[in-house]
């Protein structure tokens, strides 16, 4: 006898309600008590505490162009406050090039702030020392640093600035703080293995990205958009036409532009996916989809911008990750219609 | 023979894993605990598993000029109970420990201790600037290159630290009047003790057993 566990309505549709909907959280043990979380900030130290909004800064990269950290928004970011002298931060600043490297293809930001110290030293420090991706910014003052700064860490240091002097912060796309580490010599880990496992378990796996680009299309002409969705190895994602009705069939659209008709979405042949004695209508790797876009004779000159959207189950051999979406920009140029008699 | 295709279930599954964001809940520790508690005990304390010197070594002797530029020997306060700081002007656990320092080498005045501070590996000029600070009652002497500062790191001590030298940064002895180290400590960050309780806590132990 053969059982097929397919249900008629989406399966994770009903889990997930039941999952997400203020399921009760086990009391779990402080931060601090947790292996290589030793140093992070105490709810009794005061503001900011993690859960709550980071302070928003700007401050000059190497460059001396000023960076607004609110330009970071939308990414998880990495924040670490460092000085050159201080032998612990130097210890670190390798691996935090490693972490930086490593997280960047899951689109974390990281971003290391020299507290307290002459322009030269710090760019002299940091084009030695600082690699990208990583995003070195120079608090001369110590004015942002000091705002971040718990008023009861460190209560001996006078100079505010200092008493975040090594610490690490992960901040979550929305700029909250979901984790705030001050440096514990008891336990003093350079390679940040704590802070790479914390990031692990909050910033999801980039399984899917998604590109195409820009297009140049005369008034009342039309273009061939190719959208290039590409699946990370080791994963596929739903075809189309799903093989089953509870599977989510990834889907290319576009938001309405005026002027600008985006037809429909043309899909490349799906693979097979063999799960047990069922076939799976999948996309996996490279996954070019084709949409024909129509600008209008009337429409307006000028640069501007379509919104896309990618829709997807992505899966693995032996599991499958949340239905999710990808969102996408697609610049699109207009020119001047072309002379036809 | 039943065969159940658990694919759908898989996705089912992992839904309840996706979606819930660990949340940051933490339980409140004793209010005030933060402001001015010292530990029972101090918590990195060089023993012998970081190696040599620790606890219940003879302290390296050494001889080095202090800010006047009169040579210091350890060896010369044989007979004296040494408090022995590693002090630097770039850390800011060193400067707020700065005068918890001169107030302990006041306080013990005349008690048969002696309280020396060495300066670890740094320019000149940042010597001096640690030096402007407060006035400094005691001995503060010049470590140039750290060779005494590395004679008195033990291979353990914040083993991770690229330069050696600045290893024993905001460490504290205390020496008996036999020379052998009895108390010593590396900068806790966590549970820092800024007014040098544990290092007096020590002094004291050391005098009552010469006074009983």
């Amino acid at each position: 006898m053969k059982i097929q566990v397919l249900a008629a309505i989406p399966l994770w549709a009903c889990c997930a309600g039941v999952a997400c909907g203020g399921a009760p959280t086990q009391a779990a043990a402080p931060t601090w008590q947790r292996p290589g979380l030793g140093g992070a900030v105490r709810p009794e130290m005061g503001s900011p505490q993690p859960g709550e909004q980071a302070p928003d800064f700007a401050l000059p990269d190497l460059d001396g162009r000023m960076v607004p950290f609110a330009s970071t928004r939308g990414s998880w970011v990495v924040l670490h406050f460092t000085a050159t002298w201080c032998p612990f931060c130097d210890s670190e600043v390798n691996h935090l090039n490693a972490l930086s490297a490593a997280f960047a293809a899951r689109s974390v930001k990281t971003v290391i702030v020299d507290v307290e110290e002459d322009a030269a030293t710090w760019r002299s420090y940091a084009s030695q020392h600082v690699t990208p991706p990583m995003i070195a910014l120079h608090d001369a003052s110590g004015a942002v640093a000091s705002r971040f700064a718990p008023p009861r860490a460190q209560p001996s240091f006078d100079d505010r600035a200092q008493a975040v002097l090594d610490a690490t912060l992960i901040l979550d796309p929305h700029g909250t703080i979901r984790l705030f580490l001050l440096p514990d010599s008891a336990h003093f880990d350079p390679t940040f293995r704590a802070v790479r496992a914390e990031l692990e378990k909050l910033v999801p796996q980039a399984v899917v990205a998604v590109r195409a680009a820009p297009q140049a299309v005369a008034a009342g002409a039309s273009a061939d958009v190719a959208v290039i969705v590409e699946v990370a190895p080791g994963y596929h994602v739903m075809a189309d036409r799903p093989s089953a009705p509870n599977y989510v069939p990834t889907r290319v659209e576009f938001s309405a532009e005026p002027d600008v008709t985006v037809g429909n979405a043309r899909y490349p042949a799906a693979s097979s996916f063999r799960v047990g004695d069922r076939a799976i209508a999948t996309f996996e790797g490279t996954v070019q989809v084709q949409l024909r876009l129509d600008v209008g004779k009337d429409a307006a000159v000028g640069d501007r911008r379509l919104h896309g959207v990618v829709r997807y189950q992505a899966c693995t051999a032996s599991l499958c990750l949340f239905p999710s979406q990808r969102t996408f920009d697609v610049p699109l140029e207009i020119k001047e219609a072309k002379d036809v008699p | 023979m039943a065969r159940v295709s658990l694919y759908p279930l898989f996705a089912a599954a992992l839904a309840l894993a996706a979606c819930a964001p660990p949340s940051p809940a933490v339980a409140p520790i004793a209010a005030g605990a933060a402001e001015d508690a010292t530990p029972a005990q101090p918590s990195i304390v060089v023993t012998e598993a970081m190696g040599s010197p620790h606890v219940g070594d003879a302290a390296p002797d050494f001889d080095l000029p202090d800010q006047q530029g009169k040579r210091v020997k350890l060896s010369e306060a044989r007979g004296s109970v040494v408090v022995l700081a590693f002090v630097a002007s770039f850390c800011p656990f060193s400067k707020a420990e700065q005068p918890h320092l001169a107030k302990l080498a006041t306080d013990y005045a005349g008690r048969n201790v002696k309280v020396i501070a060495i300066g670890i590996n740094e320019p000149e000029a940042d010597y001096r600037s640690y030096l402007a600070r407060i006035p400094m009652n005691l001995p503060v002497l010049r470590d140039e290159g750290g060779k005494v500062a590395l004679s008195f790191t033990p291979p353990g001590a914040q083993s991770e630290f690229k330069d050696r030298t600045k290893a024993l940064v905001t460490s504290n002895l205390v020496i008996d009047r036999d020379g052998t180290i009895r108390f010593f400590t590396l900068v806790d960050t966590v549970n820092f003790d800024a007014k040098l309780v544990h290092v007096r806590r020590a002094v004291d132990r050391l005098l009552a057993d010469h006074s009983g």
